[in-house]
C-alpha cells in the first residue's frame, strides 16, 4: 500500500534521483537565477503571445504586461482565452498534446517558452491554484510539505516553520493549527481551497496564478478568499481568471478584457469599471454583450 | 435590454421631468415678482415640498439600484449624474420658492426693479441658461454642456453688475440697507440657479466621459 504519511521513514528511497537531496545543481538557465528586479518593472510580458490548439486558436497576439505586487484580473466571456492565456504563463498548456505558442511570454525577463527553461522551475516560481479545490489526499501537514520536500527539504523543524508560515499565509493555520494530521479532504470547500493557496505558496513562489479560485465556494467563503488576495498581494504578483465581475472590481489592481482570444481592452481596474475605452469592454460591463 | 438599463434609462426620464417641473417653478416665480404677486409667490413657495418628496424618491431608487446591480461604466456615471442632478434641481427649485416669498417684502419695501436695468439681463441670461441645462440633460450632450461650463462667466458678470448697482443706491439712500439687503437675496437666488446649472453640466461632462471637471479652474490655478 503506497504511505503517504508524514512520518514515512522510506519517503526518501521513494523520490526519484532528480527529486533526492542531492540531486545535481539547478540548469544555470532558470527564472529564479535573473538579478532582482527593480521595483515597477513589470514581472510578465507577452509580447504578441498566441496559443493553438492545432488549428484552433486559444489566444492572438495578445500584449500585455503584469506588475509586481499587484492583482491583474483577466475577464472576458466563456471561451474567450482568459485560462488559456494563464496557463501558458507557467506553460500548463504543455499538458496538451496539440498546444503550440507563437510570440513571447517573458517572466522575469525570461521567454518561458524557450527550450532551456526549466519547467520544474518555473512552476515552483509560478505557483497555480484552480477552479475546484484540489487538495491531495493526505494529511493538512503533508499537502503543505508535499512540494518543499521533493525539493529537498528535510529538516522537521524547518518543515514545520514553513507549514505553518503557508498556513498563516493562506489564513488557515487558526483553523487547523491543532488537526495538521487530519486527512485534508475533510475540510469544508472554503478550506480547502485556501489550503490549495497555502500549497502553492510552500514553493516559494513570486507569482500566483489562480483560476477561478471562488466559482465553486459560497459568498462567505468567496469573501475570505477575496481578503486573502488582499493581504497576498503584498508579497506576491497575482494573476487572477474570473467570470464575476463585481470580483475582478473588488479584488484587481489591474483588468484584461479579453474576447474571442483577443486583447480587447487593458487597464486600471477603476478606469476599466467606470469609463472603458472600448465600446466592447462597456458593452461586456454593462450586460449588453451579445 | 438589460434590467438595469431599462430602470436607469426610467430614471433619467424622470430627472427630464423633474426638470420641466422645477423650470415651470421658476417661471411662475419670476413671472409673480414681475407682476409683484404675493399671493402667486406664495403659491410657488407651496409647491417646493412637493418637488422635495420626488428628490426623494428618486435618489432612493438610485440607492435601490446601486446596492441590487452593482453597475459599472455607463450605468454607474448615469446614476452617479442622476443622484446630483436631481439634488441640484431641487436646490433650483429652492431657489425658486425663495424668491416666490421674498415678494412680500420687495412689496413692503416698495422695492422698483425697473430702476436696475441690470435685473433684466440676469433673468434672461438665467432662464435661457436653465433650458439649454434641461435639453443638455435630455440629449446628454456633451457639446451642450462644455458650452454651458464655458458661458458660466457671463452669469457671474451680470451678477456681480447688478450687485454692484444695488450696492451704490444702498450707499445713497442711508435708510436703503433694508431694501439693498431684500434685493441682494434677491439677486443672489437667481444667480444661484445659475450656478446650479453649471453644476449639472459638469456632471453631464461626467456621464459622457466619466472625467470629473468640477473645480478645474481651481486646480489649474494650483498648477
Amino acid at each position: 500500500m503506497n504511505d503517504f504519511s508524514e512520518t514515512n521513514a522510506s519517503a526518501e528511497s521513494t523520490l526519484a534521483p532528480e527529486d533526492r537531496a542531492d540531486r545535481p545543481p539547478m540548469p544555470a538557465f532558470s527564472v529564479e537565477e535573473r538579478p532582482r528586479r527593480q521595483d515597477g518593472e513589470p514581472v510578465v510580458r507577452s509580447r504578441h503571445f498566441s496559443l493553438y490548439y492545432g488549428q484552433k486558436v486559444g489566444v492572438k497576439d495578445i500584449t500585455m504586461e503584469v506588475y509586481p505586487q499587484s492583482v491583474t484580473a483577466i475577464i472576458g466571456p466563456s471561451g474567450c482565452g482568459k485560462s488559456t492565456f494563464l496557463r501558458s504563463i507557467n506553460r500548463m498548456n504543455d499538458l496538451i498534446p496539440a498546444a503550440r505558442a507563437e510570440g513571447e511570454l517573458l517572466v522575469n525577463d525570461i521567454n518561458v517558452y524557450d527550450k532551456a527553461v526549466n519547467l520544474v522551475n518555473l512552476r515552483q516560481q509560478v505557483g497555480m491554484v484552480f477552479q475546484q479545490p484540489n487538495p491531495f489526499p493526505k494529511s493538512i501537514y503533508d499537502n503543505i510539505a508535499y512540494g518543499p520536500r521533493l525539493q529537498g527539504h528535510r529538516s522537521r523543524g524547518s518543515l514545520d516553520a514553513l507549514v505553518e508560515r503557508c498556513l498563516r499565509s493562506a489564513a488557515l493555520w487558526d483553523e487547523v493549527k491543532d488537526d495538521l494530521k487530519k486527512s485534508a479532504l475533510g475540510l469544508s470547500g472554503g478550506q480547502q481551497q485556501r489550503l490549495c493557496i497555502a500549497r502553492a505558496l510552500a514553493t516559494e513562489p513570486k507569482i500566483l496564478l489562480m483560476d477561478e479560485p471562488c466559482s465553486a465556494l459560497d459568498p462567505i467563503a468567496t469573501g475570505r478568499i477575496e481578503d486573502l488576495i488582499a493581504q497576498l498581494k503584498d508579497t506576491y504578483t497575482i494573476v487572477i481568471v474570473t467570470h464575476n465581475m463585481q470580483q475582478a472590481a473588488r479584488v484587481s489592481d489591474r483588468t484584461a478584457f479579453l474576447c474571442l482570444g483577443e486583447l480587447v481592452e487593458y487597464g486600471a481596474t477603476p478606469d476599466i469599471f467606470t469609463k472603458p475605452q472600448v465600446k466592447q469592454t462597456e458593452d461586456y460591463i454593462t450586460g449588453r454583450f451579445g | 435590454m438589460p434590467e438595469l438599463q431599462r430602470n436607469v434609462d426610467a430614471l433619467m426620464r424622470q430627472v427630464d421631468r423633474m426638470g420641466l417641473r422645477v423650470q415651470q417653478t421658476v417661471l411662475d416665480a419670476l413671472d409673480a415678482l414681475g407682476r409683484r404677486d404675493v399671493e402667486d409667490g406664495q403659491v410657488v413657495s407651496s409647491q417646493d415640498s412637493a418637488i422635495d418628496a420626488e428628490e426623494v424618491a428618486v435618489e432612493k431608487e438610485c440607492v435601490r439600484l446601486l446596492a441590487l446591480y452593482q453597475p459599472a461604466a455607463v450605468d454607474l456615471r448615469s446614476l452617479c449624474f442622476v443622484i446630483k442632478a436631481n439634488n441640484d434641481l431641487e436646490r433650483i427649485a429652492d431657489k425658486a420658492a425663495s424668491i416666490g416669498r421674498r415678494i412680500k417684502h420687495l412689496v413692503a419695501d416698495g422695492i422698483d426693479l425697473g430702476r436696475y436695468p441690470e435685473w433684466p439681463v440676469l433673468v434672461r441670461l438665467v432662464t435661457d441658461r436653465l433650458d439649454e441645462t434641461l435639453r443638455a440633460i435630455s440629449s446628454r450632450s456633451l457639446d451642450s454642456a462644455q458650452a454651458l461650463i464655458a458661458s458660466d462667466t457671463e452669469v457671474e458678470e451680470a451678477y456681480r453688475k447688478l450687485a454692484r448697482h444695488i450696492i451704490s443706491r444702498a450707499r445713497e439712500a442711508p435708510d436703503g440697507v433694508d431694501m439693498a439687503v431684500t434685493l441682494i437675496l434677491l439677486v443672489r437666488s437667481l444667480h444661484r440657479i445659475g450656478e446650479l446649472c453649471t453644476n449639472i453640466a459638469e456632471d453631464i461632462v461626467f456621464v459622457c466621459t466619466g472625467d470629473i471637471v468640477r473645480h478645474a479652474g481651481a486646480q489649474e490655478a494650483d498648477r
